[in-house]
């Protein structure tokens, strides 16, 4: 059996839903981050399988600048983090609730 | 292929800003913080009058990334004013509020961000606008560091905020997976032989995470859960940019996309959005009626116009767009305007943004509760404000294009929140101010806003045709008719 | 200028915007002579384009502003609306309004509120420009609530006391009554002839055949409108309570920007009035009326102002008893020499009270002649025209209202007016002869103070006094060698009458006729000062003595016939019993019942969303998983 682009989306779709779901259910910031990654990384997977079976280079251009952009966003993140490391030493995501209402 | 960069002058003109001011940041004393809020601002006076002077050139450009036609450089405008406001009142924050000088850096490259997303007509330069723009933004919601309120806005921002890229993103990937392109123009031509949504299963499923990706920016039910809370924790100024200038690049973003890249589908996106449209101004109506914080109710009201302006889009038609360009305006001016008396009471380390704060100001600082009153009765859409006429053209759009019911819904809705909104009014012109209140100090750029905006509102409010006539000339390019 | 005419309107608004932001900078004297200088710009404007329309060939012009709103249908351009009827009234309105505001340099100098008074008078003045230059009817109805909302604040200035307060309120409640009216007649218009273009509905007027009633209903309902605004039966009650504001707000409202409205409104659609004689002979009969009903209450006051204030009630009733014959020229001459004598009128009770301290009793006043002799004698001349002293203002443009109307053939109208004409003299001489002759009845403290007011306040007087004497030189009829110019040259606007419009009976009078009653109403005039002259000169003990004979009528007119009592017992109490009634029984447990009902629904509802937030960003992006997988789930089965 040769895999196609379809096989690869179903790939990709059930990476993003399991990162989806671990955003939902971790508590740690740190995971949850990868988690997003995670998802991120999913789009990448269909985006490569489309772009081969479209013989196209767009599509993986477009990974090419996803991957740089999740580098800024985490480096945004982790600086964040840091900072409110600073004021309160935790890395769960629950406890970050004093807006609310 | 040549690349015509004067198509893209004052997206140039920004980034040349971003450059200068932090080159001078990276010089930087403590004084120099100050020189780079004017720079800024000077940016952007500078980029709207690029934009204003390449008005109506309509070729895509950059391998049909982006265009710099009519309905672009309009927003363009849009972004700008949200943008100068909010660097004035940052002027103000960064010695009040001890915030870093990027603000101002941020703001701008956040600017470039909207402009950008606002002339995008390829899903790859959508992307890519949105998350300059986003990212941008998430620093600046954390930007007051030793506010624990402010990170964890920023932190929340971050999680969702990449969450709902990813979705975006998700889109895009199916759309392109669909279509075999990124080009919007080039999506509307595949999808013209296509008849339903089940025809297209891929692409009807790109369509709705792409619609959950800008449904999040501009904060539409169920995606909007955010926003109470970011807009509350982020400094008052960036709160004030957020809700202008953010939702106006995602609003005019998504315009742009469903008109050219899914006509065939209107009928669909449009019930559908006419459906958020309902939850969205309910449920940011509902939940302000019992907030205690003047910045929070602002935040969920902000939530109820979305629904509002969605409105527009869902009617899918000439006069839902013009009016949907209208009321962004009308509400760039309010909101800031509201947002930055919000700033004017608060003092480092006390927000001062209670209701019983307000108790009273018309006694401490005549001015500035007047200016307030008239900004809550412009959201609350009371005529001859800018707010009113705004309302007026959405819901008339509405009726006009056999929506009626649902223009019968903003206006029940419009009916409660004029509670909430009259409420600060009253509680501004009647009732005691507590006694250990402390003084207000408004200092000259941000007298210069509000009585810029209140001005703007009133006078939008009373002479509306000029602009609205502006309007209709910057969307021809994209319905064509 | 014509292209420029928007400059006339704009001037007094920069006034308005100026004293509001910087008024406190400019310091008293800055706010007050700019806030004067602003109108008096507006006044030369208004003269300017006054000059180049008598040039002009075709004397109505219109001249686009700006779209205001455009909904769909509806569709309103602002444009202003320049022709003989406009341009008269723009210059008796800035012009009066021009001097009033020199004069409030001088009275209002000692308030502590002086920069805010110059801002509203200035906005009052736009307003009633708005209303006066307006093509679109629903323009002129913005001038019209704005007018009203300035007689609010002014009424009401010094709101610190509560007779104040309560006649601002009162002035604004009353007038509300008519401009529902008044709104109600727009909206019938709007619905007959799809537009509130003056010219269209002009256009429309002249071929449309209405259904019978229709052009009547509308008509009413707008004069209803101007019954509010211009102070008639019934409506006429707020207007004496008016005198509680400031004295040149008087003025202002009972010469140039506010009671004239309703007038000159009448006259703006005159068409419609043209087109139902029934509309028009109510306006007579309810001007009629009120013009010797008010005129004997003014024989009886004792308060300088309220005398004042009935008079223009009075006044006022003869103006619309000349457009209700349909004589709207002659109405709206009668409302310029008003316009002259009656502010100079108010000026000098004004320029009285602030040489007595404030003293209004006119049993308290007596023999001013000589220590305000600048007062007294302006004040003279204004009492001449306005009793109708052969050559003078009020003589030409009243006796044109009596000849219009008699040759109407109203001639119970006439004998009316002409019984009113005499009274007007006496009551108008009974002033003059209390305050400045006979012996000085003045407080001892208060007489020691007595000194004339400063030349800001005398020189505006000095001008109106003037005018007073040879305004009425516009209209001279023809018998007298004159050429009646004001109603040929305001037959550019109002020159449109309906086919069975009776004024073609005025042909079949003849010289004589005129001459006779020319004659009549001089005797008439003359009579009422010689009256006044023996009951209030010579023999002081008269009045009492007469009013004494007539016992319960003189206690009845003296107390205003009873009409605010009246309208208590009749209209307030009963209403305010079924509001009780309302309140309590139906509002409280039914209306309320459900509106809390729905209220405690929705802030449960609000609570209940509050509760999802949690504030915990797990939580959030749920919602977003949510969504899209109903999103997806529509997209994907539909």
């Amino acid at each position: 059996m040769s895999l196609s682009s379809l096989h690869y989306f179903i790939l990709s779709a059930i990476l993003f839903t399991i990162g989806g779901i671990g955003v939902l259910v971790r508590r740690n910031v740190f995971v949850i981050f990868m988690c997003v990654e995670m998802m991120l990384n999913a789009v990448n997977l269909s985006l490569i399988a489309f772009a081969r079976y479209l013989n196209k280079a767009d599509g993986q251009l477009l990974v090419l600048f996803v991957m740089a952009i999740a580098a800024a966003e985490v480096v945004v993140g982790l600086a964040i983090l840091v900072a409110l490391h600073r004021k309160r030493p935790t890395t769960d995501a629950d406890e970050m609730n004093v807006l609310r209402g | 292929m040549a690349i015509d960069l004067q198509v893209l002058a004052p997206e140039a003109i920004i980034l040349a800003f971003v450059l200068i001011t932090l080159f001078i940041y990276a010089l930087g004393s403590k004084r120099s913080t100050t020189l780079m809020g004017w720079l800024a601002l000077a940016g952007v006076v500078l980029a709207g009058a690029a934009s204003l002077y390449y008005w109506g050139d309509t070729a895509p450009t950059f391998q049909g990334m982006v265009a710099a036609d009519g309905y672009g450089l309009f927003a363009n405008l849009v972004f700008l004013l949200a943008a100068g406001l909010a660097i004035l009142m940052g002027l103000e924050a960064v010695r009040r509020f001890d915030l870093p000088a990027e603000v101002f850096v941020l703001v701008l490259i956040a600017t470039l961000g909207m402009m950008l997303l606002g002339s995008a007509v390829n899903l790859v330069a959508v992307f890519l606008a949105l998350e300059i723009l986003s990212i941008a933004l998430y620093v600046l919601t954390a930007s007051e560091r030793d506010e624990w309120r402010s990170l964890e806005a920023g932190m929340k921002y971050f999680i969702l905020g990449g969450f709902a890229s990813a979705f975006l993103l998700f889109g895009i990937a199916m759309i392109y997976g669909a279509t075999g392109t990124f080009s919007l123009a080039e999506i509307g031509a595949k999808g013209g032989s296509l008849w339903a949504l089940r025809d297209a299963p891929l692409l009807a499923a790109g369509l709705v995470f792409l619609l959950i990706g800008f449904a999040f920016k501009v904060a539409l039910v169920p995606f909007q859960m955010w926003t109470p809370d970011v807009y509350e924790g982020a400094p008052s100024l960036v709160t004030a940019f957020m809700s202008a200038g953010a939702k106006a690049a995602g609003f005019v973003a998504l315009i742009r996309i469903l008109e050219t890249a899914f006509p065939y589908w209107r009928a669909e996106w449009g019930w559908v959005l006419a459906v958020i449209a309902v939850l969205t101004m309910s449920w940011g109506n509902m939940a302000a009626l019992g907030q205690r914080s003047v910045k929070r109710m602002l935040a969920y009201s902000s939530i109820a116009h979305a629904g509002y302006i969605v409105i527009g889009l869902a009617v899918a038609a000439r006069t839902g767009y013009a009016s949907v360009l209208f009321y962004l305006i009308c509400y760039t001016l309010m909101n800031v305007g509201a947002f930055a008396v919000v700033m004017a009471m608060g003092r480092k380390g006390e927000p001062n943004e209670d209701l019983d704060d307000y108790t009273g100001l018309i006694r401490r600082k005549p001015g500035l509760a007047l200016a307030m009153a008239l900004f809550m009765l412009a959201l609350a859409g009371i005529p001859l404000t800018a707010g009113f006429l705004a309302k007026l053209y959405v819901f008339s759009a509405a009726v006009v294009e056999g929506y009626a019911w649902l223009a019968a819904v903003a206006i029940v809705n419009a009916v409660i929140s004029a509670y909430y909104y009259l409420r600060v009014a009253a509680r501004m012109f009647f009732g005691e101010a507590r006694a250990e209140a402390a003084p207000v100090h408004v200092s000259a750029p941000l007298g210069f806003v509000v009585a810029l905006t209140s001005l703007a509102t009133v006078f939008l409010g009373v002479y509306p045709a000029p602009l609205l006539e502006f309007i209709q000339a910057a969307i021809r390019p994209l319905v064509g008719f | 200028m014509l292209n420029y005419a928007w400059l006339v309107l704009i001037f007094p608004l920069v006034g308005v915007i100026i004293n509001t932001f910087f008024g406190r900078y400019l310091g008293k004297r800055g706010a007050g002579i700019l806030a004067s200088a602003m109108v008096g710009l507006s006044f030369v404007g208004a003269v300017w384009m006054f000059a180049e329309l008598l040039g002009l060939e075709d004397r109505v012009v219109t001249r686009p502003l700006f779209d205001w709103i455009s909904v769909g249908d509806f569709n309103v351009q602002v444009k202003l609306l320049i022709d003989p009827l406009s341009s008269v009234m723009a210059v008796v309105v800035s012009g009066v309004s021009f001097l009033i505001h020199i004069y409030s340099i001088g009275y209002m100098a000692h308030d502590e509120r002086f920069v805010r008074f110059f801002a509203y008078l200035n906005l009052f003045v736009f307003a009633m420009l708005t209303l006066v230059l307006a093509e679109n009817l629903l323009v002129t109805y913005v001038g019209w609530e704005g007018v009203g909302l300035c007689s609010y604040l002014l009424i009401g200035f010094w709101f610190e006391r509560k007779a104040a307060a309560d006649a601002g309120k009162k002035a604004f409640l009353v007038n509300r009554v008519g401009d529902v009216g008044f709104a109600l007649g727009l909206m019938m218009l709007f619905v007959t002839f799809g537009t509130l273009s003056m010219s269209q509905v002009l256009e429309q007027a002249m071929v449309v055949r209405l259904m019978p009633g229709v052009a009547t209903a509308i008509a009413l309902l707008l004069f209803v409108g101007a019954v509010g605004k211009s102070a008639q039966i019934p409506l006429y009650v707020w207007l004496p309570d008016a005198m509680e504001g400031p004295t040149p707000v008087s003025a202002l409202i009972h010469a140039a920007t506010m009671v004239t409205a309703g007038v000159y409104m009448v006259a703006r659609t005159h068409m419609l009035f043209a087109l139902s004689p029934t509309a028009l002979t109510w306006v007579a009969a309810i001007g009629g009326l009120t013009a010797f009903f008010a005129a004997t209450i003014a024989l009886t006051q004792h308060d300088l102002k309220r005398v004042l204030a009935y008079s223009t009630i009075s006044q006022l009733g003869y103006m619309f008893l000349g457009v209700g014959v349909g004589a709207y020229a002659a109405g709206i001459f009668h409302l310029t020499t008003h316009a002259f004598f009656k502010a100079l009128l108010f000026l000098g009770a004004g320029s009285v009270m602030h040489a007595l301290a404030g003293e209004l009793d006119i049993r308290k006043m007596g023999g001013l002649r000589n220590k305000i002799p600048v007062t007294f004698w302006t004040f003279l001349f204004a009492a001449l025209a306005i009793a109708g002293f052969p050559g003078l203002a009020g003589f030409f443009s009243k006796d044109e209202i009596l000849w219009q109307t008699f040759a109407n053939g109203k001639t119970l109208l006439w004998a009316l007016a002409l019984l009113t004409a005499g009274l007007t003299a006496f009551y108008i001489f009974r002033l003059v002869f209390t305050v400045f002759y006979g012996e000085s009845r003045v407080d001892k403290k208060v007489a020691a103070h007595i000194h004339e007011s400063p030349k800001v306040m005398t020189a505006p007087m000095a001008i109106l006094a003037f005018f007073s004497v040879i305004g009425g030189y516009i209209g001279v009829p023809k018998i007298l060698g004159g050429s009646n110019w004001i109603e040929h040259y305001l037959d550019g606007s109002l020159g449109w009458h309906a086919p069975e419009a009776a004024i073609a009976e005025t042909a079949h009078a003849s010289a004589g006729t005129e001459w006779a009653l020319l004659i009549l109403s001089v005797i008439v005039a003359l009579a009422g000062i010689g009256l006044a002259y023996v009951f209030y000169v010579r023999r002081t003990d008269l009045p009492t003595r007469v009013a004494k004979s007539l016992g319960g009528l003189y206690t009845l007119v003296y107390n205003k016939y009873k009409v605010d009592e009246l309208y208590m017992a009749v209209i307030v109490k009963p209403l305010r019993a079924v509001g009780k009634f309302f309140a309590e029984s139906v509002d409280g447990p039914v209306v309320d019942g459900i509106a809390e009902g729905i209220a405690a629904l929705v802030a449960l509802i609000g609570r209940g969303l509050q509760a999802l937030q949690t504030g915990l960003a797990r939580n959030y992006a749920l919602g977003i998983l949510v969504g899209a997988v109903l999103l997806l789930a529509y997209a994907l089965v539909r």
